[in-house]
């Protein structure tokens, strides 16, 4: 249960170890503000252009449909720089739209701004929200759309009765986590918003952290940042159910409401959008990393194998705690039951950097952390992925209890018989994704922990950002190719066996 | 499944086997520690004649560095910390986590060296780094970059080391004018990057036209990948050192062996082993002569060098002034 408690037992840690006061300076204030306002623009713009692609890609059927969902998990195990690096590429100085311009005489446009950051947000988060509205969309029975095609809705009549009530249960919370997401990272705000005017809060805990040595301003920065995000949390639990992954996508449109060509049309440009856009980073990852495959020293097999270990070890500590918050959590009564997965959620409340320094404090004494930092590495991970996976398994859990709590009760099953007989075997497939899922992240690390860097061993992305670091470019985008082949097969491995799992219960039933 | 679980297992156990003998712990930045990088080299010529195990410790970036060690404190398992910059000497020294070195070495430095604690190890001049084959008239001195309309990018102040580097630069060079500076260089920047690989990415990708970087940095293109058109912009108003030190620990239990590392560091073996890796110019000349990309540009009276004791006010001040001109 520790881990609820995580994310404010980290700040304490900080303040012992600090002298702390609770004033705000008018700076503090300003780069509070503008994280705020980014994040919160970036979410909306996300969620708004997710809704009517998703819907798009629902109601059509096209040739690499299931390629297109697949591909929408990699933005997101991608290591932030390289986002980075392909979308100035495609969007800067010498990036196409530029080079057009240019061709017709034209001023070329800056992307540095809030345009360049909110494109950089939308890369990353578009294919993520798309997704999880599309299991949204899945959700809705297809009973009732053919009752709807029976009465004869028109299609206001639709969007209202079938379509809305689930954007209402699933839109706040998806906002709310691609929000959290664009407030906690500092690269691609300051980066591609050009300046120091587009600091974000998590810059001023980098400084004050590592360049200052100044624990009591982290702390006190990253108490307002997780108060206010707490709020926005228990508004958006109170308005919606958890988003929903989807174990399995079954990518069949319904047969919707009619269609006309017009709509038809704008179905296509979405759709088609969307595909070039999620694309584009992987094909110049693709064209950049091939011709220096080969230049890649040997010493990048120890750091895949390193990343395959931590993730492995990620997702196995992951899940052992997520089965066990569940089960604890779908016990509980109303107020012990918010506070425990408020508490877990605001995991990713709390800048990583804020939770790996007080690790990094609590334990030094004890262990030595730089012998053990591929462990520390897959534990950490582990455990900041616990709202992932608790997105994942707390429906099932909550619907299994539902259904066999009375019963479990009367056969008087110990709590151990009842995670091993009758949760597990019922939960199997979400427990797979969940794995899946924690693995393909912690493989593209979640934000280096500076501080546990080690002697000798390195993973993946420390690899990548040590080429990046010591002139080696062509290289990094070789292991960045490596690295987004590597997330992307334990994806669709995982995916694929789910997807012939759903399609042998379909022909059981 | 299996074969994970026993690699696993196998990696917490095989330190156990592991004989037993006097290590010596450094701590250093990331990129010294890399396979390419000085420290395999050097642990491997200095392990040949000490009888010992010399143990590397990476900790992120230079600044990252100081962080670990400012988070250790007094419990720290470092005998030696490698890799801190002369422009946070003050900030390592308050710790009080260092003594004196008691080694008095002769170095090649430009400028006099009398710090009994921080031993150099190599050095750097900060410089805008530009393509010679696009960039067809690279600067010569500030002016001439902030009245040009050159695309560069900086790295920030407050994060990153050659960012702290430059606002220093530019204070100590314009004093009062430094405002003035920044406010006409503010057009030139096209972003600022919270680290120097992104900014070097962004600059090799042809996003900008320099980067801010070292005057070595050509040698690198020149001799690793035989690319000729990387180009050190050499300024009239002189360039800001950069020297990177060494250090004993105040609590180390192998004085004597940590001492040896360090003589050792100043040695022919280490000084030539270090530019062509580490891509600085070495602290003391190494009797081979260095590669021609190596010869250094900027006149020794051009060379500028921030007493450790001034640099915190001057850097607060520098920062300030550049909070408020760049209105990006």
């Amino acid at each position: 249960m520790g881990v609820s408690f995580l994310s404010l037992g980290s700040i304490i840690i900080l303040l012992v170890n600090s002298q702390f006061s609770f004033f705000i300076s008018h700076y503090e204030r300003e780069i509070l503000i503008f994280t705020l306002f980014q994040g919160f623009l970036s979410a909306l713009l996300s969620v708004c252009l997710a809704i009517p692609i998703s819907r798009s890609i629902f109601r059509n059927n096209f040739p690499g449909k299931n390629i297109l969902v697949r591909l929408m998990n990699v933005m997101f195990v991608l290591p932030v720089l390289i986002v980075i690096l392909t979308v100035i590429k495609i969007f800067g100085f010498n990036g196409t739209p530029n080079q057009i311009l240019d061709f017709f005489g034209f001023e070329k446009i800056s992307i540095y701004g809030l345009q360049g950051i909110l494109i950089g947000h939308i890369l990353i988060n578009l294919p993520f929200a798309v997704r999880l509205i599309l299991s949204g969309w899945l959700m809705i029975p297809s009973e009732h759309f053919r009752l709807a095609r029976q009465l004869n809705f028109s299609r206001k009549e639709y969007f209202k009765y079938l379509e809305l009530p689930m954007l209402i249960k699933i839109i706040p919370s998806i906002f709310t986590i691609i929000f959290l997401f664009c407030c906690l990272t500092f690269s691609i705000a300051l980066i591609l918003g050009g300046g120091p005017g587009s600091t974000t809060l998590e810059l001023a805990i980098y400084q004050s952290i590592i360049f200052d040595g100044n624990l009591g301003v982290a702390a006190r920065l990253s108490l307002y940042q997780l108060i206010i995000m707490i709020l926005i949390l228990i508004i958006s639990f109170k308005i919606s159910a958890k988003p929903v992954f989807e174990n399995s996508l079954i990518l069949k449109a319904e047969n919707y409401i009619a269609k006309n060509r017009l709509q038809q049309g704008l179905d296509f440009l979405s759709v088609a959008t969307l595909a070039i856009f999620i694309s584009m980073p992987p094909i110049i990852i693709f064209c950049k990393g091939i011709p220096n495959i080969f230049s890649v020293e040997t010493f990048v097999f120890s750091a895949l194998l390193n990343s395959l270990l931590v993730a492995f070890l990620a997702a196995t500590v992951n899940l052992c705690i997520s089965v066990v918050l569940s089960f604890t959590i779908v016990k509980e009564e109303s107020l012990r039951k918010l506070v425990l997965e408020i508490g877990t959620f605001s995991l990713i409340c709390i800048s990583p950097l804020v939770l790996g320094t007080a690790i990094f404090l609590a334990l030094f004494k004890y262990i030595d952390i730089s012998e053990n930092s591929l462990v520390l590495t897959g534990l950490v991970n582990g455990i900041l992925t616990i709202p992932f996976s608790l997105t994942i398994l707390l429906p099932g859990f909550v619907k299994i209890t539902k259904r066999y709590g009375h019963i479990m009760r009367s056969l008087g099953l110990s709590n151990f018989k009842q995670i091993f007989e009758i949760y597990f075997p019922l939960m199997k497939f979400p427990i797979r994704f969940a794995f899946a899922l924690v693995f393909a992240l912690s493989i593209g690390d979640l934000g280096i922990i500076v501080l546990f860097s080690g002697s000798e061993s390195s993973t993946l992305p420390m690899y990548l950002y040590r080429l990046m670091g010591s002139y080696r470019m062509d290289e990094a985008y070789a292991v960045a190719l490596l690295l987004l082949i590597l997330a992307l097969s334990s994806f669709w491995i995982i995916e694929k066996g789910f997807y012939y799992a759903t399609l042998r219960k379909k022909m059981l039933n | 499944m299996k074969i994970l679980f026993a690699i696993l297992l196998f990696t917490f156990i095989s330190p156990l086997l592991a004989e037993e003998k006097t290590s010596l712990i450094v701590y250093t930045y990331d990129s010294f520690n890399t396979e390419w990088g000085p420290g395999p080299k050097i642990e491997k010529a200095f392990e040949e004649g000490c009888n010992c195990d010399l143990k590397f410790v990476s900790a992120g970036d230079g600044a990252a560095l100081l962080a670990k060690i400012r988070l250790e404190g007094e419990k720290t398992k470092a005998d030696v910390v490698l890799g801190l910059d002369s422009n946070v000497l003050e900030e390592a020294r308050k710790t009080k986590l260092f003594l004196p070195n008691g080694l008095n070495i002769e170095l090649d430095l430009p400028i006099q060296w009398k710090d009994d604690t921080f031993l150099p190890f190599d050095w750097g001049f900060f410089a805008f780094i530009f393509d010679g084959s696009k960039t067809k008239k690279i600067p010569q001195s500030f002016k001439e970059l902030v009245d040009s309309d050159i695309r560069l990018v900086i790295q920030d102040p407050r994060s990153s080391t050659p960012g702290l580097g430059l606002i220093l630069w530019i204070q100590k060079v314009f004093g009062s004018d430094s405002k003035a500076v920044w406010e006409k260089m503010s057009d030139n920047i096209v972003t600022v990057t919270p680290g120097w690989s992104e900014a070097y990415g962004l600059f090799l990708e042809g996003e900008a036209d320099g980067v801010l970087s070292y005057t070595t940095s050509p040698a690198y293109h020149i001799i690793a990948e035989k690319d000729f058109s990387k180009k050190a912009a050499i300024f009239k108003e002189g360039h800001l050192m950069q020297i990177e030190v060494a250090a004993i620990t105040a609590k180390t239990s192998k004085r004597k062996l940590a001492k040896s590392f360090m003589t050792f560091l100043i040695s022919d073996t280490a000084q030539s082993i270090i530019p062509t890796t580490n891509w600085m110019y070495p602290a003391k000349n190494p009797k081979l002569a260095l590669p021609e990309a190596f010869d250094i540009k900027v006149a020794k009276d051009k060379a500028i060098y921030l007493q450790p004791k001034s640099v915190p006010d001057l850097t607060s001040k520098a920062l300030q002034v550049w909070k408020l001109a760049i209105r990006k």
